[in-house]
């Protein structure tokens, strides 16, 4: 029998196969110029990703702004059109699901936002907000509803006395509470965090990320975390994707990625990474040149122009997500020449 | 839409105490306020029938009942009071009947006509009467509640299409904005004055009648601000947000988006209310408006044009009238305008501090 949503929406997942499947995910955005808004361009926002995600766990995503990390993971909940491309949520083929169905399967993916100023409506109050799945969902009884958002926000740390408070009266680590509240209303089995704790202070990231991580253990929630600080995702998340230019350039195991990088970007992004060790600055090496025109990336392998290894291969042919036999692990590198030991930071002192 | 516990903010205190704390908001207001309590209490002021009277042992509220009968849809629930009438009052031949009466301000119905025809004020008529004898005190009261329904109803029905037309063409954008932009784009073209003459040669020339073709050809400012203000905020994450929690089109556009877009609308809707007035004046004036005998401010000026060598003092009272209402829906309008900008000097402290 074929699955439907409504029926995925209140059974549990099945436990065999990954959760999420990403396959061949593009997203091209049409630059429109001129009088009749003629096709100019195309910006490669992603540009074939495939990657799959596991109940309960938690996979990174890394990049400099402007790689498409974003806009990856709206694309993955149809929150924007894709170009090409599919995504599998529990067997289900997120974009051929017609809208009823879709709305359906809304309750078990969510997302929390970077900015928890802009992502909460300001004339909405925090019980409204919270409460909202809840109702367009008909999850609870009207009275009931205002019992689950209570419990919702004492989960998340807030107190239930903030249901009738607007979100102008509370920080940004309180609101972005209030954006996670929101998010786990309905006991969704996969959350899209697009670097929620990026705009946050320093002390307050610690609390969020320790509250994302015990509903990860108590709710059995699998993460798309996107994030630009290597940091965060290095202890928090069980793999790490490295993006650049719309491709995924390195897939690892995060503890793996951080020991040894094996692209030459994910060597750069972790040198380039500030280090609280004063001794270890002569080491420090950073990437030259800015990120390629998305609208025209270079030839062969996008990194190229910044690479220190470019060869004319490198140039020419694009090199394949796979995983490399003289590497150890299971990893999977998009370099010509991965298996080569290359060491960014010998290379950059050496040239300069 | 179902009911919910509420949406709105708390009327945000800030917003009215910049509003208040300029002149031009409080001037505005003021005015705007006398002006809707004399359209509202028009017959309590001005009229025939008494306020409070007894009559053979019971208690009659006659000037009251009528207003209580100009609301919508009230004349089915209530009784209209017999009419009073003024031949049978005589406190000296039937005071046994009449045991006590209190009367209005300007005991004197608009369109009771008397044989002092174009008098110059006087302690009996206070502004004087027109070439009918009626009295203009009087007709000026009336004639104020036929501008404040003109510029509340018509702005009413404005403010309904221009929202939703906006808000539509703001929220789907691409070839649904590009029709309905291009649709606002040809109601504008039309001189909006000689249109709605146009128009008024068509329909019976009534008051309804001209509340409908202003509120179907003041629509479109509106609808320009809607609009604008969607565009700008469809992109911002809430909405995302709302989608992602599964919210359709409608909850977004109206529990979302509206809330949000309001305040600069809410501006355009009191400067269209100005607008309105000077419409209906206008149509009045030229005798497309409000028919005589009722009053009107549009056709006390009429009136007074045709007297003018004999009576000039009739010009007045309708002049300042119209010049006043307008001015106060202007400056309370531009009251509201700075009071709601967050770039305006007095708010960015509030700004630095949140």
């Amino acid at each position: 029998m074929k699955k439907t949503a409504t029926d995925t929406a209140t059974k549990k997942p099945s436990p065999i196969g990954p959760l999420v499947r990403v396959r061949g995910l593009k997203k091209h955005f049409p630059i429109r110029r001129g009088l009749f808004s003629q096709v100019a361009g195309v910006i490669k926002a992603v540009d074939g990703v495939s990657f799959d995600l596991a109940q309960g766990k938690t996979l990174g995503l890394v990049g400099e702004s402007g790689s498409g990390k974003s806009t990856l993971g709206r694309v993955m909940l149809r929150l924007i059109p894709a170009t090409s491309g599919g995504v599998l949520f529990d067997g289900l083929d997120l974009f051929s699901l017609p809208n009823q169905e879709l709305r359906a399967l809304r309750r078990r993916m969510q997302i929390v936002f970077q900015d928890p100023v802009s992502s909460l409506n300001p004339r909405m109050t925090i019980g409204a907000t919270v409460g909202e799945p809840l109702r367009i969902h008909r999850a609870a009884s009207r009275s009931a509803i205002r019992e689950r958002v209570a419990e919702l926000l004492e989960r998340v740390g807030l107190p239930a006395s903030a249901m009738n408070r607007y979100p102008h009266e509370f920080s940004g680590g309180q609101r972005q509470r209030v954006g996670i509240a929101r998010a786990i209303a309905l006991n969704p089995s996969f959350i899209v965090c697009d670097e929620p704790v990026s705009s946050l202070d320093v002390s307050v990231q610690s609390q969020i990320l320790n509250l994302l991580a015990d509903l990860r253990d108590e709710m059995n929630i699998s993460y798309l975390f996107i994030a630009h600080d290597l940091a965060v995702v290095r202890h928090f998340c069980d793999d790490v994707a490295v993006m650049y230019l719309g491709k995924i350039v390195e897939l690892a195991p995060a503890e793996r990625l951080y020991e040894k990088p094996a692209h030459p970007y994910t060597q750069a992004l972790l040198q380039s990474a500030p280090s609280p060790d004063p001794q270890e600055r002569h080491r420090h090496a950073t990437v030259s040149g800015e990120v390629a025109d998305p609208i025209h990336p270079p030839r062969g392998c996008a990194f190229h122009p910044r690479c220190p290894f470019a060869t004319e291969e490198c140039r020419r042919v694009e090199p394949k997500l796979e995983s490399k036999k003289g590497l150890a692990d299971a990893r999977l590198v998009a370099c010509h020449y991965a298996e080569n030991d290359l060491n960014f930071a010998d290379a950059i002192q050496s040239s300069g | 839409m179902v009911s919910e516990p509420a949406i709105m903010p708390p009327p945000t205190p800030a917003t009215w105490r910049r509003f208040l704390a300029r002149k031009r908001g409080l001037a505005g207001s003021i005015i705007l306020t006398i002006l809707i309590g004399i359209a509202i209490f028009a017959p309590v002021i001005a009229s025939d029938q008494p306020i409070v009277c007894r009559h053979k042992g019971t208690l009659h509220f006659p000037a009251l009942v009528d207003v209580l009968h100009r609301l919508p849809f009230a004349s089915s629930v209530i009784e209209k009071s017999p009419p009073f009438n003024r031949a049978d009052y005589d406190p000296k031949s039937n005071a046994e009947q009449y045991e006590f009466v209190v009367w209005p301000l300007i005991a004197i119905s608009p369109t009771e006509i008397t044989r002092d025809a174009l008098q110059p004020p006087s302690s009996q008529h206070w502004l004087g009467t027109d070439g009918s004898g009626r009295d203009i005190a009087s007709r000026m009261v009336h004639g104020a509640a036929v501008s404040v329904q003109v510029g509340i109803v018509s702005m009413s029905i404005a403010a309904l299409i221009g929202i939703v037309v906006g808000a539509v063409a703001g929220y789907s954008g691409g070839w649904l904005d590009a029709i309905l932009s291009r649709f606002i784009e040809i109601v504008i073209c039309f001189p909006e004055f000689f249109l709605i003459l146009c128009m008024m040669v068509w329909v019976q020339p009534s008051i309804v009648n001209v509340m409908i073709i202003v509120g179907l050809t003041r629509w479109t400012t509106i609808a320009r601000f809607t609009r604008g203000e969607f565009i700008k905020l469809r992109s911002r994450e809430f909405v995302t947000a709302a989608h992602a929690i599964g919210a359709g089109s409608t909850r977004v556009m109206f529990r979302h988006l509206l809330p949000n877009a309001l305040a600069p609308v809410l501006v355009t809707i009191v400067f269209g209310v100005a607008n309105a007035i000077l419409i209906e004046a206008g149509l009045s004036w030229l005798g497309f408006g409000v028919q005589p005998p009722n009053p009107s401010w549009g056709g006390l000026l009429r009136d007074a044009y045709t007297n003018i060598r004999v009576a000039p003092h009739m010009v007045y009272p309708p002049c300042v009238a119209i010049f006043v209402t307008v001015l106060a829906c202007n400056l309370a309008g531009d009251a509201l305008r700075e009071a709601l900008d967050a770039r305006d000097p007095t708010t960015t402290r509030k700004a630095s501090e949140a």
